[in-house]
């Protein structure tokens, strides 16, 4: 019995023996993983805004608005200082006189009226020496008509006190000085006197004068301009562009084909000349600016009927690819105004609420000649890795290699540098990296117009930099240098495809 | 994935954790034993023979054990190269060369737990576990060569799928009917028996992926996966199956049997069954952006429903010669349609036993089918008139080796009274 039985044991401990218990096993496995797929077309630059594509050309933009001030709120007429003087007025009789004035808004004679509608003025009539055989004086403006179209008539009885009299518009009816279709041009308002006495009244009866209190405010006003200055509001363009950092000395933006359009809406009777300067800025306190003075003749058309503007618009060639070649973070149109009434006789019209307005166009084809410098991101870009994934590529990861297929679609060959660090700071990832590739024996040179594949071998130890919690990964770009100028398409792209083949170590644990 | 990977394994593990080979003693034949089987085995083979053999009177059956594994690309030893050790570019190299389209895994274990028959009659407590899985050979290539890129890594039905299949029974049968006493105006009728056996069957846990899609594809798009697997899952059921079987002795050497199995055989699952699809889909992963990556993984209930596990039905023919101190055996097993218990395709064993001296029988067995390559069983046993120990293994050659893809281990004793 225990023969048997010793006998099936051994079988089956020999049975049980020739096989291990399981346990997995380790080894090494590689995977093939994307890392990143960026393509940078040029027309992606197109937003409508900064960039526009028009032909199958790509140009850069800049808009900015021109917003004169409202040459209705200037239109006035003053009185001329010798205007106020005291009047005789001999007894029982009539006599003439004009009241001088002096249509402007800023000081000098730029306006002259034929047709206008009063806004508001006020009239004063003063005595003085009046003698009591004076009964009534009346005074009739010959040049100033009631809203139903008669001279004004003044009748005045009182002398103790100033007499006044409000020529302001009310429910839309205006006095005016003139008649509609009149072309003749004011420089005084006519008015005759007529005084009544008692018998024997002595001359003068008593002196008086005419007082403008404020100047005459028009609310439309026909006739001509004489080099009438217009204000235009300070604006300023900002420009929401991430240049590469180093563009500026990278890039020298040729300057064929660079413009200025400016189109005005000019609601004036008048034809307007801007002239002014723009400044431009750059990120490195860099400014330059140009000025539009009488040799730019930047000159618009007038509206021919009052209440419907024209638009017309003038470009602006020289310098203007110079003042962009600082790559602006900010433009500035300062010190500008408008001329209004150029050197011709013809006359025109305002009205309150008139201006001229407009847009500012820059246009920027891109069209560079590159300088060989080096030209690097604007901001790194981030990657956060989740601790789950640090502790599964310090855990497991073993080395590989990444392949970034660079397309360079570009018409200029270019290296790529590639930079990585655990710090934001520019200086520190670029001057100090904690990876940079290429490293020695490495290729980066991608050719113009071409695709190549640059391989980065990954130590165990690269890969360990992978465990930080947060990478910033930075790029160079260095463009050849080009003798001419070379021309940017919309359809140009820079496409840059990156994938790893990461060595994991498969434990068994 | 970890889910549905460890529902895979669980698959496996069922198998080998029910190492029970209820019949355990038809293993030591290759499972050519429809005629060799009586006592409580024949319970299970061919109830006819219950009170045949050379019995006194029963015999009594307990714990005895009996599993086998099968796989068609791993050899044991290396397995046994390849456990817990860190491999090199080489033994990968040497597993891929030598692995085949499908990668194929299989296994049943039996185990009897108590048994006792009294001449015609037999009961028997039994446990039953089967299951079988299939990956297609670029598993296997991802695993160690991992991903290429720019390559598009397809997983779908039916090269890839896993089922479990575990139950337990108690049967009861009667034999050695004799059908001569029945028809006794058919002379020419050899000595002929008949007999029964009818089983509860009771469901302990059934597995099965009725849908499995993987893809796996990395281009500078990104990585993009998906894996959908439907999986139906049932815990509890009870079933009933038949068993009825003649024997007829030809002459003092040569008897031949027939039996019909798993009549009436199903399993009704009706404990905690559902029917779950796990989806793990993600699209155009790119490491730069591991972290705005969106991973959708669902787990659905697609429903509650029970359901019912048929058991095939199955034709046995079986024949034994047995001269002098040898005997030889013949069995032809069909089953009429597919499952977790076996293919459909015919099976053919054969066994041959040699006894050198009357107490120390030596065996030989072997079984396969067109679908599948045979099996061996090696057995050595032991008897005498109160009581007989068997053990088996199943190597792929004549003698256990390390080149065997085959594991398998038999336990059969019984005392005899």
């Amino acid at each position: 019995m225990i023969c048997p039985l010793l006998c099936i044991l051994v079988s089956v401990l020999a049975v049980a023996g020739c096989i291990k218990s399981p346990q997995a096993p380790s080894w090494e496995t590689e995977l093939n993983l994307p890392l990143l797929n960026k393509i940078y077309y040029a027309w992606e630059l197109e937003d409508s805004t900064d960039f526009i594509i028009e032909n199958d050309s790509l140009f850069f933009l800049q808009h900015g608005n021109v917003n004169s001030a409202d040459l209705g709120e200037q239109m006035g007429i003053n009185a001329r200082p010798n205007n106020f003087v005291w009047l005789p007025l001999p007894p029982e009789t009539t006599f003439a006189g004009a009241l001088g004035i002096d249509e402007t808004g800023v000081g000098s004679d730029d306006l002259a009226v034929s047709y206008a509608l009063i806004e508001e003025w006020t009239l004063e009539f003063a005595f003085q020496n009046v003698d009591p055989a004076l009964q009534t004086v009346s005074v009739t403006f010959d040049d100033i008509y009631t809203p139903a179209g008669q001279p004004l008539s003044v009748n005045i009885s009182s002398f103790d006190v100033t007499t006044q009299v409000s020529l302001d518009a009310y429910s839309g009816e205006y006095y005016s000085i003139g008649l509609p279709g009149n072309t003749t041009l004011y420089d005084s308002l006519s008015f005759t006197v007529q005084t009544q006495s008692d018998a024997g009244a002595p001359s003068p009866v008593a002196e008086m004068k005419i007082l403008f209190q404020n100047s005459i405010s028009l609310n439309l006003m026909e006739g001509m301009a004489f080099h009438k200055i217009l204000p235009i509001e300070d604006h300023t363009i900002e420009l929401s562009l991430d240049y590469p950092v180093g563009a500026d000395s990278a890039i020298i933006i040729s300057e064929d084909g660079a413009r200025m359009d400016v189109e005005i809406c000019n609601h004036l009777g008048f034809p307007v000349e801007l002239r002014g300067r723009f400044t431009a800025y750059n990120d490195d306190g860099e400014s330059r600016t140009i000025f539009f003075d009488e040799t730019d003749h930047m000159v618009f058309d007038a509206a021919t009927t009052m209440y419907e503007p024209v638009n017309s618009m003038q470009t602006m060639r020289d310098s203007v690819g110079w003042l962009l070649n600082i790559l602006p973070s900010r433009i500035e149109l300062t010190d500008a105004w408008f001329i209004v009434g150029l050197d011709t006789q013809e006359t025109g019209f305002a009205y309150s609420g008139s201006d001229a307005r407009g847009t500012l166009t820059g246009r920027l084809p891109f069209l560079f000649r590159l300088t060989g410098h080096p030209m690097r991101l604007p901001e790194p870009e981030v990657s956060d890795i989740s601790s789950t994934n640090r502790e599964q590529i310090e855990k497991y990861a073993r080395g590989g290699h990444v392949i970034f297929l660079v397309e360079n679609m570009y018409p200029a060959a270019s290296e790529v540098d590639i930079y990585l660090s655990t710090s934001a700071d520019e200086d520190s990832l670029y001057d100090h990296p904690m990876l940079h590739f290429p490293r020695d024996g490495e290729a980066n040179y991608v050719p113009a117009m071409d695709s190549d594949s640059l391989k980065y071998e990954l130590t165990q130890e690269d890969i360990l930099f992978f465990t930080n919690p947060t990478i910033y990964l930075g790029m160079k770009f260095t463009f050849d240098q080009t003798q001419g100028d070379i021309y940017i398409a919309p359809q140009d792209y820079m496409g840059l495809i990156g994938r790893t083949r990461i060595i994991l170590f498969i434990d068994n644990e | 994935m970890t889910r549905i990977a460890l529902t895979a394994v669980l698959a496996l593990l069922l198998t080998s954790l029910s190492a029970a080979l209820p019949t355990s003693r038809s293993m030591q034949y290759g499972n050519s034993f429809l005629q060799r089987s009586d006592g409580v085995h024949a319970l299970y083979w061919n109830p006819a023979n219950i009170g045949n053999g050379n019995l006194r009177h029963g015999d009594f059956v307990a714990l005895n054990l009996g599993y086998r594994l099968d796989n068609n690309f791993l050899t044991i030893s290396e397995y046994n190269d390849m456990t817990g050790t860190v491999l090199s570019t080489a033994d990968e190299d040497d597993l891929l060369n030598d692995a085949p389209a499908l990668l194929c895994f299989s296994g049943e274990g039996h185990s009897q737990f108590i048994g006792w028959s009294q001449d015609n009659m037999a009961i028997c407590i039994s446990t039953h576990a089967y299951g079988k899985s299939a990956f297609q050979r670029e598993y296997l290539e991802l695993m160690f060569r991992g991903n290429e890129y720019n390559h598009a890594y397809t997983f779908d039905n039916p090269h890839n799928m896993f089922e479990a299949f575990t139950f337990a029974d108690i049967t009861y049968g009667v034999g050695g009917y004799s059908v001569n006493d029945w028809l006794p105006g058919i002379s020419w009728l050899p000595e002929t028996s008949f007999g029964y056996a009818a089983s509860i069957l009771v469901g302990i846990a059934s597995v099965e992926s009725s849908r499995f899609y993987g893809s796996l594809e990395t281009t500078e798009d990104g990585l993009s996966l998906n894996q959908t697997i439907d999986m139906r899952l049932g815990l509890g059921g009870y079933g009933f199956k038949g068993l009825a079987g003649v024997s007829s002795q030809i002459d003092d050497n040569l008897s031949v049997g027939l039996t019909l199995d798993n009549i009436l055989g199903l399993i009704s699952w009706q404990g905690k069954s559902q029917k779950r699809r796990y989806t793990v889909i993600a699209d155009s992963i790119l490491l730069a952006d591991i972290d705005d990556t969106v991973i959708n993984e669902k787990r659905v209930k697609l429903d509650n429903d029970g359901f019912i596990s048929m058991l095939p039905v199955t034709l046995n023919l079986g024949a034994l010669y047995a001269w002098r101190n040898t005997s030889y055996s013949l069995d032809w097993q069909h089953r009429v349609n597919e499952s977790p218990i076996g293919n459909a395709k015919p099976t053919l064993s054969m066994a041959a036993e040699y006894l050198p001296i009357e107490q120390l029988p030596l065996r030989l067995g072997w079984s396969g089918n067109r679908d599948r390559k045979g099996r061996l069983n090696v057995s050595l046993g032991y008897r005498n008139p109160k009581y007989e120990i068997d053990i088996s293994v199943c190597p792929d050659g004549i003698f256990p080796s390390g080149e065997d893809m085959s594991l398998g281990w038999a336990l059969d004793w019984r005392l005899k009274y």
